[in-house]
C-alpha cells in the first residue's frame, strides 16, 4: 500500500518547522543587535538595526511557499483574512492619524504592525467559518 | 463642471476601467460612484476646514469630527458596493488586499527596527497612505492576471 500524505498537512509541517527555525534565530539576535545599535554609529548602525530583517525575510518566504503548497479553500481563508487585516488597520490607522492632529503622540511602527497581526489573526476564524460552516 | 469635477472624474472613471473591466455598471456601482463626488467634496472641505481653524478651536474639532464622519459614511457606501461585486471581482480585491498587508507588513518591521537607530516614528497617516497605495496599485494588476 503506498502512503501519500495530505499535500496541506505536508505544507503545515514543513511551515512550522520552518517558522520556528527562523524564529529561533530572530529571537537569539535580536537583543544583542538592539544592544549594539546602541553602541555604534554611522552606516553600520542601520545595517545592524535591519540585520533582524533576514530570518523575517525567511518567515515571508516560507509563508508564500506554504500558501502555495496548502489546497485552494485554505488559500482563499488566509488571503481573505489578510485582506481584512489591511483593511482594519488602514481604517484604524487613519483614525489615529486624525486623532494625532490633535496631539496624541505618533506611535511606535510596532504598534501598527501589531494591529496588522492581531486583525489576521481575528479575521481568519471569522472566514473559515464561513467558508467550512 | 469645473476642472476639479473632471479631472476627479476622469480619474475615477480610469481607474473604474481597470479594476472592473468587461463588466456591465451595476446599479451598485453607478450609485456608489454618485455618491463618490459628494464624499470627495466632504472630504476636501473638511481638510480646507482642518487647515484653515485654529488648532484645539472648536472648528478645528469640527473638522476632524467631519473627516472621520465622512470616511464611516464612506465605508458604509463602499462595503454594500463591494458586496454587489461578482465573485472575480471580490477575489482581486481580497488578493490585492492580502498583497497590501504583506507590503505593509515588511515595511512596519523596517521601519520599527530603524527606530532605536533614529528612524523618527512615523505618523499612523503614512501606514494608511501606504496600505491604500499598495491596493490600489495591486488591484489592477490582479485583475489583468485573471482576465488574460
Amino acid at each position: 500500500v503506498i502512503k501519500t500524505a495530505n499535500p496541506t498537512t505536508v505544507a503545515h509541517r514543513k511551515y512550522q518547522i520552518r517558522f520556528w527555525a527562523a524564529m529561533a534565530v530572530y529571537v537569539a539576535t535580536i537583543w544583542p543587535i538592539t544592544d549594539a545599535v546602541g553602541r555604534t554609529g554611522g552606516a553600520w548602525k542601520i545595517v545592524l538595526a535591519l540585520t533582524p530583517l533576514v530570518p523575517i525575510a525567511a518567515i515571508f518566504i516560507f509563508s508564500i511557499q506554504r500558501i502555495r503548497g496548502i489546497d485552494e479553500l485554505e488559500r482563499q481563508i488566509h488571503t481573505e483574512a489578510l485582506a481584512i487585516a489591511a483593511g482594519v488597520t488602514a481604517l484604524l490607522s487613519v483614525t489615529y492619524g486624525f486623532l494625532e492632529i490633535a496631539k496624541l503622540p505618533h506611535p511606535s511602527a510596532w504598534f501598527t504592525y501589531a494591529i496588522v497581526m492581531v486583525s489576521w489573526g481575528i479575521a481568519t476564524p471569522f472566514v473559515t467559518r464561513k467558508y467550512k460552516g | 463642471m469645473n476642472w476639479l469635477d473632471t479631472a476627479t472624474l476622469r480619474i475615477f472613471s480610469w481607474y473604474s476601467d481597470q479594476t472592473s473591466r468587461n463588466v456591465a455598471p451595476a446599479p451598485a456601482y453607478l450609485a456608489y460612484r454618485q455618491r463618490f463626488r459628494a464624499f470627495a467634496l466632504l472630504f476636501a472641505a473638511g481638510f480646507i476646514l482642518h487647515a484653515a481653524s485654529a488648532p484645539r478651536s472648536v472648528l478645528h474639532l469640527a473638522s476632524i469630527a467631519l473627516l472621520i464622519a465622512t470616511a464611516a459614511a464612506w465605508l458604509a457606501i463602499g462595503i454594500p458596493y463591494v458586496l454587489a461585486w461578482d465573485e472575480l471581482q471580490r477575489r482581486a480585491l481580497a488578493e490585492s488586499g492580502a498583497i497590501a498587508a504583506a507590503v505593509m507588513l515588511f515595511l512596519l518591521m523596517s521601519a520599527a527596527l530603524l527606530e532605536p537607530a533614529g528612524l523618527p516614528r512615523l505618523s499612523t497617516m503614512w501606514w494608511f497612505a501606504i496600505a491604500a497605495a499598495a491596493w490600489y496599485v495591486a488591484l489592477p494588476l490582479v485583475r489583468r492576471q485573471y482576465e488574460s
